[in-house]
């Protein structure tokens, strides 16, 4: 079930089918992000040593009512936006301030139909998958830029300006990253991305280690969460591209930023963390319904992992500054990301000519690695004020 | 049934849309953009041939033809914010020192 | 049948949104209605059978393009400050519309021969294997154009020295 034998296809039941899944994905979307919510404020709360919200919610349980009784604080939270006035400012420019909202929920969902949830348990395994994902999700900033320009306000524009150009330069390292489990996999869609790894018995995390560390960082930039949220900078910008929304608007933006967060995560889970391959189990050829449940417990597991990790990092450092951040993308991720995808493609050569297993595999990306390092060590490279100051 | 020619005259009209902005607007962002839609008129014409003819050749140079549209829309881009630092505007009318 | 729905759908779309791209008294709804259109023969892609390249259209062209084209925009102008002023009047209509006749009335007219080879896998192996084989030589040149275009986008848009503050 291809969307673009849907597409080109005749039968308008497929078409139909596609749309009930779009559908349901738009329900996973807002459940995982009414949980994603509490668990950022709990991470959040944990992190200043506090408690975070724990009065909405069962509280029958007084050992446990810590944990599960803000559980209901974001259902709340998106009643009270739900039922809130929309707010259209005069001055704004109505059709972009309205459509941008729209449009990042749109996009978001769009981007969904590709993760591989567990084994044949995706909503469309596209032959093109990964540039799919990349693809769609490129539009967001898009919405951003409307949301910027459209509301009329100087804050808003700040944000959008600054949210194009760290989006279009953050692209860039993310794509390369990913170029390297490509050029292993040798084929572009998920599926076929999981059992790519399942047949090098390892994950690609080994091979591209410096590939799934400049995903890791370009994607916190592309979905402008902390430390490289200077789109939306709260101390400078009031709330950036948002300053002018309410009600639900708001609330959809709000919605697609850990919609998002979930994406990149669940990409880097696919393509680096081996999805939904269970480890230490040997993955039968037709995935018995036992396995099927372990895998997508499996990918669960990964994806919220990566998600945690992230929530870590946001209450953990400080905002980036602008100039530091096109720095870091354009003169230090893209040029490691090259290098990235010329040891992915080193190590493809050595499996074919030498017949590797996993272990061969691990060893060589760790020798590959360890040459890295010492080429850093003999380069030098110069830190990012150094290389201000002489600019 | 949809044809080769279909294609062809869609490419064709956006085409002259393209060629219209081109001739008609001032700003020199306005003409960037008709610009792109010309590039687009082509793509389609070469994906068109090369879908009817079944050949890759028209695919391959598609994909060529998008990456110097990246290529030039970044010079243009970065050569009009040069213009406006130094002019404070970007009517392309009136950037005709070098006419005589 | 869905083949040509299509086709007629996106072709409305496409040419709708060029019109409002060369019409649009504002620049910032001119820009959106670009991406609009690009969307559209992203779409016409896929109803040709080439999925890769829609998405590099959209990709590319929507997701960079156009939004560097609207990054300039906001750039180079006061807040919500539209203008409207065109030039060429007579011959910016004359020209586009006798070069629409012409090409237009050639096209129908003309005799295309279908080919009669085997249906080839517009996919990305194949894509590849071409770059890698026949067309290796243009491939490196569009590498180093667009390392050229890169330098040469730094240098024109670089502030004068010592005028940073």
């Amino acid at each position: 079930m291809d969307l673009v034998t849907a597409y080109t296809g005749q039968d308008v039941a497929l078409v139909l089918i596609m749309l009930l899944m779009l559908a349901l994905i738009l329900g996973f979307i807002a459940g995982s992000s009414l949980i994603l919510i509490w668990a950022e404020r709990k991470v959040a709360a944990r992190i200043q040593n506090r408690v975070g919200p724990m009065m909405t919610g069962p509280r029958k349980f007084a050992e446990f009512s810590m944990w599960t009784g803000g559980l209901l604080q974001t259902a709340a939270d998106a009643i009270k936006l739900l039922v809130k006035e929309l707010i259209i400012p005069s001055k704004t420019d109505a059709i972009p301030f309205i459509a941008a909202p729209v449009l990042i929920v749109t996009v978001c969902v769009t981007a969904y139909i590709v993760i591989p949830f567990g084994p044949a348990f995706s909503v469309s395994d596209l032959n093109i998958g990964v540039v799919h994902v990349v693809a769609i999700s490129s539009l967001t900033v898009l919405s951003i830029v409307m949301a910027g320009w459209s509301s009329n306000s100087k804050y808003s524009l700040l944000g959008g300006l600054r949210s194009a150009a760290q989006m279009l330069s953050y692209e860039i390292p993310l794509i390369f990253a990913l170029l390297g489990p490509i050029l292993l996999a040798g084929g572009l869609s998920m599926q076929k991305m999981v059992l790519a790894q399942r047949e090098y018995g390892c994950w690609f995390l080994l091979p591209s280690l410096l590939g799934f560390l400049i995903y890791y960082v370009a994607s916190i930039a592309e979905v402008n969460r902390p430390p490289f949220d200077i789109p939306e900078a709260e101390s400078e910008l009031v709330a950036g591209y948002v300053s002018e929304y309410s009600g639900m608007m708001f609330a959809m933006f709000f919605l697609a930023e850990f919609a998002n967060m979930f994406l990149v995560c669940s990409v880097a889970a696919t393509v680096f963390l081996g999805g939904w391959l269970v480890p230490f189990m040997p993955v039968p050829d037709n995935p018995t319904p036992v396995y099927i449940l372990l895998g997508i417990l499996t990918f669960f597991l990964k994806t919220s992992f990566l998600v945690f990790i992230m929530m870590w990092i946001r209450w953990t450092f400080p905002r980036v500054r602008p100039d530091h951040l096109m720095n870091l993308g354009w003169k230090y991720l893209f040029p490691l990301s090259l290098l990235n995808l010329l040891i992915c493609a080193g190590i493809a050569v050595l499996k074919d000519v030498y017949k590797l297993n996993g272990w061969g595999i691990s060893l060589a990306s760790l020798g590959a690695l360890a040459m890295v390092m010492l080429l850093l060590q003999v380069v030098r490279i110069p830190r990012p004020d150094t290389f201000l100051e002489k600019a | 049934m949809i044809g080769l020619s279909h294609y062809l005259v869609l490419s064709a009209l956006l085409f002259c849309l393209g060629l219209y902005g081109v001739l008609t607007r001032k700003n020199a962002i306005g003409v960037l953009m008709a610009v792109e839609l010309m590039f687009n008129s082509v793509n389609i014409n070469l994906m068109a041939f090369s879908h009817y003819m079944m050949d890759t050749a028209g695919l391959a140079f598609c994909v060529f033809v998008i990456t110097v549209a990246a290529a030039e829309v970044t010079v243009g881009v970065a050569l009009v914010l040069s213009v406006y630092r130094n002019r404070n505007m970007i009517e392309i009318d009136k950037l005709a020192e070098l006419s005589g | 049948m869905t083949e040509s729905v299509f086709f007629y759908l996106l072709s409305g779309l496409v040419l709708s949104s060029a019109w409002s791209v060369v019409r649009n008294e504002n620049l910032f709804h001119a820009g959106l209605s670009l991406i609009l259109c690009f969307v559209g023969v992203a779409g016409i892609y896929m109803n040709l059978d080439a999925p890769f390249l829609g998405a590099m259209q959209v990709l590319i062209y929507a997701g960079a393009i156009a939004v560097l084209l609207l990054f300039g925009f906001m750039l180079t102008h006061d807040l919500m400050k539209a203008r409207h002023e065109r030039n060429q009047h007579l011959a910016g209509i004359l020209i586009p519309v006798l070069m629409a006749l012409l090409l237009v009335g050639t096209i129908l007219n003309a005799q295309w021969h279908a080919s009669s080879g085997q249906p080839v896998n517009f996919g990305v192996a194949s894509l590849a294997r071409r770059y890698m084989q026949q067309d290796l030589v243009a491939f490196e040149m569009v590498a180093l154009l667009l390392l050229a275009s890169l330098m040469g986008a730094v240098v024109i848009a670089r502030k004068e020295e010592g005028s940073r503050e």
